[in-house]
């Protein structure tokens, strides 16, 4: 499937002011649409030109990927984070039913860049936002070639 | 299209407000409960000490700074969240107990609340 966003020219000169602004608890999961422009921007190196307000970025080193989302007002206990292939979900339930009005549930994937060694992946929750490490596996990491 | 002229013209104002650095508005909402207002402010990636709330006159401000920086030697590949500082201003319309007011930040949310002051309290008038 191939998913290209229509830019509208007048918006793409709004978007600097545009971006002044972050999710909503609610409309930061659970969103298709950005969904496929993360999988499809990584896929094809492309800017997005999305203007919603994507809250998620992915880093590396040289031994780690790291992903980065924000879940405000999620408890470490609700997170639930499942690597497949390479794509990493990042899940939430609610516990308790005072939150109820912004969705007892919700998740969100993205597409992790592969190699990963799916056993050593970590996360860490922390002022609401999240951040996943996922380690390279050994064959993907930069190696040191001697010169003799 | 006057909406969007509107609007940005009311961003540009206020960015060009603060000499400091950027910030962005952050998503909130607001409910009464009782005699307060419940405000819930999302601010993910502040830590309470680098959280300030104040009210002057009917202004109500809140001011976030980020410490969830990039740690030095991480790459970005694809960067796509807004990572500026988090400013909201509320105008409140009625007459707020400023002594009453309590904030407290929990997993980025921040639970505000602003109790109505005595006198704009309803009063109930007996009939004799």
């Amino acid at each position: 499937m191939k998913l290209i966003r229509y830019n509208d020219p007048l918006s793409t000169q709004l978007r600097t002011f545009e971006n002044w602004y972050t999710p909503s608890l609610s409309r930061a999961f659970g969103s298709f649409d950005r969904f496929f422009d993360l999988a499809q921007g990584l896929a094809t190196g492309n800017d997005l030109g999305d203007q919603s307000g994507i809250a998620a970025d992915l880093y590396e080193d040289d031994d780690n990927y790291y992903a980065r989302i924000e879940m405000p007002g999620v408890k470490k206990q609700e997170v639930e984070v499942s690597l497949d292939e390479s794509l990493l979900t990042i899940g939430y339930q609610r516990k308790s039913d005072e939150h109820a009005d912004q969705g007892l549930s919700g998740h969100r994937s993205l597409t992790v860049p592969e190699g990963v060694d799916a056993e050593k992946v970590s996360a860490k929750l922390e002022d609401g936002v999240l951040t996943v490490t996922l380690p390279k596996a050994e064959q993907v990491k930069p190696r040191q070639i001697k010169v003799k | 299209m006057s909406e969007i002229t509107k609007n940005l013209s009311a961003k540009k104002q206020d960015v060009a407000e603060s000499s400091r650095s950027l910030f962005v508005k952050p998503n909130y909402e607001s409910n009464r409960v009782d005699d307060e207002w419940q405000i819930s402010v999302s601010m993910p990636g502040v830590k309470r000490e680098h959280l300030s709330v104040s009210l002057e006159k009917d202004e109500l401000t809140l001011v976030g700074r980020r410490s969830d920086a990039v740690p030095e030697g991480w790459r970005p590949l694809y960067e796509a969240r807004v990572r500026a500082d988090y400013r909201l201003r509320l105008q409140l319309n009625f007459d707020a107990d400023p002594e009453g007011i309590t904030a407290q930040l929990e997993d980025g949310v921040v639970t505000l609340r602003v109790p109505e002051s005595e006198a704009a309290k309803p009063r109930k008038i007996e009939v004799k």
